[in-house]
């Protein structure tokens, strides 16, 4: 490296493999890397397998719920899966497959040749395989893995074996890791940006992840302060929860949806983000109302600090507080709505193509919206009276996370695997798996609705049979659905591995600065500052 | 003003003052759960 | 030319959609309208805000499709490159605030309709158990235990070979039964024994946590007499599915010969002098901790 190159760079001179003008060969390439596209590719494969285990998870919920009475599994370890499907797909699939775009591509966006601190960013991956191992490793253990749900309440979760140490130091694990990648993308965006690439000037991706970033810092210390007084609540006789001690069990509901809601929001605001990118891209058009959508994600962000009680509307609040909480839940439909009305204006008077990242950005703003709807209903707090830990919000929160996050992260996937690989992924079979995934979630889902509105709770092993019907058909569609990421999994191991080979610019549209590398992105890029102007500026008309 | 070169001293004052924030609130909640403490029976 | 094309789509469009929302509601359940004035009250809530979701899901969708159909490089037309619109955007941030508003205020009303428990004139105490409910009617001596129904429980054991069909209200029977008078606010103290349980009957429009440590407050009444069923609404271990809540609402003077046969049976016949008693001792606040 030059001798002017980052600081932050400097540690690594020594490091023979860390070499300017490739990747180095062999395994150990991926233990001691601090190439950022190195660890975001560790980050998205990780993710990927999450995905598959926690899916899974998911299919064997599903399967005993195909009809009623208990055919497969017992009820213990019915909600030990319940409890790990959520685990792994909150922490293990969907927040690294984030960090995994951000370490690939917030660099190559703002023209920085790097993380701003590349050996936390090693360490903050490689902390994510060990607790996942741990935290998975506690169903085979004599007490079972925690069945209480991921929200962990107590009094319940304590009553979880001796694996619950294990849980809990898992999590912690994971909360340092987060904590570590947001430092990273925070010090990343605000310090190495290229000259002329402005704070307005950034491609949304990397604007919703820098507020991301802060949500990340500000409530991954608040689960780890409410696990940590459930590991002493449990093993040193502390009464943190316990009212019998003169704890209270409520007040750790309040701790965990300080943390939960913003938590919500970190799985979502980059998936905005990433949405932003695409559409124009595949419109044509530059992005409508740039800094209406910068500020309605702060505004997200900021409004997602002071609504976590609306997960809690049958505690028992006073009116005052039930008001509030329902008042501020509701205001978030406006910045959300600004959002969704901004993406189909940029569509409006478009030249649209529907490549599959397109067709998954559209499906994202169908079915989001629909999640979207969903939440405002539950918001109604005399109406959340009757839905509330039913399959109704089963039905939302999937809706949100399924074909909210997930879809944008598949749609980045398609979107930005040229780029990564340089080879075209194969766009026949992207389109099977977009029409395959996009009825199968829909059928696995929408009836969800149903079951809630028609009184079935969630988190139960066994039903009535008036349940049976819809029970069926989500099942039929969540195996499904499983299959079609199963076909997701290989058209991204079959671009890797060779295809046509794709131009810098890849898509017509594209615009922004990693569009201006060569595909694949070689292992070092932008070591000298790039120049910025409109035309790869990704929204065209900086003016506004 | 926004140099591409990061410079160390703006990068170390960043981490610094995350971490710091992350260790605060981390420490503020488990103060709110002592401070929740009634008298045990 | 291009502005009938607009026309044409558009209607094609919404035809389109609004045979979509038919079919979800000719295919769905629906929340139930229950029979008490506060589930009536939830219901309508739900409808209106469904249905404004509905055409607000219409109209923003159906632009979308509209546009998917026209805007397309294979039509041939050029991309335009406008990239705001501020009358457009002051409309879509000022509408959808007064839409809010519109929502807030029928939801302001029934919510304080449901959080006024005053002048109940009898109290039950509903104590949550792993994996079992104890109801206490407060001041008479009658309390029992309410448990899911023998049969039930043996079918639902893994690979019991019976078929959940061939048994009566499965999983939604229990042996004891909580029976109320109708047409009588009833105020139920909800608390539990040991993890967080929650108490809920769709057809009383409700549920409310069973908290250990806290007595919460709800109120009901029944207008209708007939069979509630219900479930636990929390998780609360492994048999949280196994717990249900069955209410039968019977007319008052029934009820009060049910309740004079019950054992232990120590109180007045009068239900209303009930509450008065325990109205004075009890406190309406949710916060009530019981170990102090």
């Amino acid at each position: 490296m030059s001798s002017n190159t980052a600081a932050a760079h400097d540690h690594t001179h020594d490091h023979t493999h860390d070499d300017h003008h490739g990747a180095p060969k062999g395994l150990l390439r991926w233990v001691f890397t601090t190439n950022h596209k190195d660890i975001g590719t560790l980050y998205l494969v990780f993710s990927l397998l999450m995905f598959l285990i926690g899916g899974g998870m998911a299919l064997i919920i599903r399967a005993e719920l195909f009809q009623p009475g208990l055919q497969l599994v017992n009820p213990e370890f019915f909600n030990q899966m319940t409890t790990m499907h959520a685990l792994v797909m909150i922490f293990g699939a969907v927040m690294p497959a984030f960090v995994g775009l951000a370490n690939w591509m917030i660099p190559m966006m703002i023209g920085a040749p790097d993380m701003a601190l590349p050996r936390m960013n090693n360490w903050s991956f490689w902390i994510l395989p060990f607790a996942f191992t741990m935290l998975i490793g506690t169903l085979f253990m004599p007490s079972g893995g925690p069945a209480g749900g991921w929200t962990l309440y107590p009094p319940l979760s304590l009553q979880t074996g001796n694996s619950f140490a294990f849980v809990i130091f898992a999590i912690h694990m994971l909360g340092i890791s987060s904590i570590m990648g947001a430092i990273n993308v925070i010090a990343t965006i605000l310090n190495m940006r290229a000259p002329g690439m402005t704070l307005l000037r950034m491609p949304l991706f990397v604007w919703s992840w820098l507020i991301t970033a802060f949500l990340l810092i500000a409530v991954m210390p608040v689960l780890a302060g409410a696990v940590t007084m459930l590991l002493t609540d449990r093993f040193f006789d502390t009464t943190f929860f316990s009212a019998a001690g003169g704890g209270d069990p409520v007040m750790f509901q309040h701790i965990f949806w300080f943390f939960g809601h913003p938590e919500v929001y970190i799985m979502i605001l980059p998936a905005f983000g990433i949405i932003s990118e695409i559409i124009p891209t595949f419109a044509r058009k530059p992005l409508f109302g740039y800094t209406a959508m910068v500020y309605a994600t702060a505004s997200i962000a900021f409004l997602s600090f002071i609504v976590w009680a609306h997960h809690m509307f049958t505690v028992g609040m006073p009116l005052g507080a039930e008001l509030f909480f329902m008042y501020a839940t509701m205001v978030i439909a406006v910045p959300t709505g600004v959002k969704v009305f901004n993406w189909v204006s940029t569509m409006w008077r478009g030249a649209m193509t529907f490549e599959t990242p397109m067709l998954f950005a559209l499906a994202f703003v169908i079915l989001f919206t629909i999640g979207g709807f969903s939440g405002l209903m539950l918001a109604i707090v005399p109406a959340d009276f009757q839905y509330h830990d039913t399959y109704f919000v089963v039905a939302h929160f999937h809706y949100v996370l399924v074909t909210g996050a997930v879809f944008a992260i598949i749609a980045a996937a398609y979107y930005w695997l040229p780029k990564w690989t340089g080879n075209m992924y194969n766009e026949r079979l992207g389109k099977i798996h977009f029409w395959w995934s996009v009825i199968s979630v829909n059928v696995l889902f929408f009836p969800q609705h149903y079951l809630g509105l028609a009184g079935m709770p969630r988190r139960i092993p066994d039903y009535a049979v008036q349940f049976a019907d819809y029970n069926m058909i989500s099942s039929i569609g969540g195996f499904a659905f499983g299959l079609a990421q199963l076909l997701f999994a290989f058209i991204v191991w079959q671009c890797a591995r060779g295809g046509v080979k794709a131009t810098a610019q890849v898509w017509e549209g594209a615009k922004g600065l990693e569009w201006t590398l060569p595909s694949p992105a070689p292992y070092h890029t932008f070591d000298e500052p790039p120049k910025i102007d409109d035309s790869v500026v990704a929204h065209g008309d900086v003016a506004h | 003003m926004n140099d591409p070169r990061p410079s160390g001293s703006g990068i170390r004052r960043t981490v610094v003052i995350l971490a710091i924030i992350a260790v605060i609130i981390y420490l503020l909640f488990i103060a709110a759960g002592v401070f929740g403490y009634k008298d045990g029976a | 030319m291009k502005n009938q094309n607009i026309v044409i789509v558009s209607i094609a469009v919404l035809a389109g959609m609004l045979l979509a929302v038919w079919g979800m509601f000719a295919l769905g359940d629906n929340m139930p309208r229950g029979v008490t004035e506060f589930s009536q009250t939830a219901y309508d809530l739900h409808m209106l805000i469904l249905w404004i979701c509905v055409v607000i899901g219409v109209l923003v969708f159906g632009a979308m499709f509209v546009s998917i159909i026209l805007h397309r490089k294979s039509n041939g037309v050029e991309a335009a490159q406008f990239t705001h619109s501020t009358k457009a955007e002051i409309a879509w941030t000022a509408i959808p605030i007064l839409i809010l508003i519109l929502m807030a205020v029928p939801a302001t009303r029934a919510l304080i309709l449901m959080e006024t428990s005053e002048g109940a004139e009898m109290d039950i105490k509903i104590t949550g158990y792993q994996w079992k409910w104890k109801y206490e009617y407060m001041d008479t001596g009658v309390s029992f235990i309410s448990s899911l129904a023998q049969d039930s429980d043996i079918a639902r054991q893994l690979n019991s070979g019976i078929d959940p069909t061939t048994v009566d209200n499965y999983l939604l029977e229990v042996d004891n039964a909580l029976v109320v008078p109708t047409d009588t606010k009833i105020r139920l103290l909800l608390t539990s024994g040991d993890v967080i349980h929650s108490w809920w009957v769709p057809e009383l429009g409700w549920k409310r946590d069973a908290i250990p440590g806290i007595v919460n407050t709800a109120w009901t009444s029944i207008s209708e007499p007939g069979t509630y069923r219900g479930q636990c609404a929390e998780l609360c271990g492994k048999d949280h599915g196994f717990m249900p809540v069955v209410v039968i609402a019977k007319p008052r003077a029934e009820f009060e010969q049910w309740l004079a046969q019950q054992p232990g049976y120590t109180g007045s016949d009068d239900v209303s002098a009930l509450a008065q008693d325990t109205a004075d001792d009890m406190t309406t606040s949710p916060e009530v901790a019981l170990a102090d």
